[in-house]
């Protein structure tokens, strides 16, 4: 039982290390969907903690609690994916 | 970005849909990011996935630019066809749902092939050679 109770937090994200350092990115809304990102969000929330705002013209996703073995690579994964999106859901 | 290359597109020339399909076909080879830029325009930041020398950058510039026009053409050939491609489409359905007489059909009638009325099955011998 104790050990069910300690693994539950952890469902559906990696049990990895964690970088504290916060990562924001501008997406402009005449070249990316609320929906394209929102799909991206969904696919990458195993690697960090994801945070949306919507501005007038741009939407602006906060990376918390990055994951430590794709910090270095996951803003540009995270845009590509957000324009594959993009091109997918049209 | 670092070691990234930048593009500056008017979108009166390569229109939004031309951007979206050239990206994708470099989502594998280069990381990519839209935003606005001056006057308008569409700004494309380009970044290999690996580390790319300043040529190297030049090339791939080139490649997506290449990629872009291909694009571009693709989308303004299927603009001006598109009536054509739906006339056909749709009277292709049309047809396949009966709702059309079939007008070679009727010509076939009139024109039956067994019936001969040119003389076009008549052997050149028996038409036009000697008679025995």
């Amino acid at each position: 039982m104790k050990k069910i109770l300690l693994v539950l937090p952890f469902l559906g994200r990696k049990n990895t290390e964690r970088k504290n350092k916060d990562m924001t990115i501008k997406f402009d809304k005449k070249f990316y969907s609320l929906k394209a990102v929102k799909s991206a969000v969904k696919k990458y929330r195993n690697f960090a903690d994801f945070g949306l705002k919507q501005k007038k013209n741009r939407i602006e996703v906060n990376l918390k609690n990055i994951d430590k073995d794709v910090s270095n690579v996951i803003k540009d994964e995270f845009c590509n994916y957000v324009l594959y999106s993009m091109k997918i859901l049209s | 970005m670092t070691g990234s290359i930048k593009l500056l597109l008017d979108p009166k020339i390569y229109p939004l849909e031309a951007i979206y399909g050239a990206s994708y076909v470099f989502i594998d080879k280069a990381y990519l990011f839209l935003k606005s830029g001056p006057s308008g325009k569409i700004e494309v930041s380009l970044k290999g996935k690996k580390k790319l020398s300043k040529k190297q950058l030049r090339d791939l510039k080139g490649e997506f630019l290449n990629e872009l026009l291909n694009y571009t053409l693709r989308i303004n050939l299927a603009k001006y066809n598109k009536k054509i491609r739906e006339h056909i489409v749709s009277r292709a359905l049309f047809s396949a749902l009966g709702g059309e007489k079939n007008t070679e059909g009727d010509e076939g009638e009139k024109f039956n092939y067994e019936k001969d009325p040119f003389g076009i099955a008549i052997p050149w011998e028996e038409k036009y050679g000697k008679k025995k």
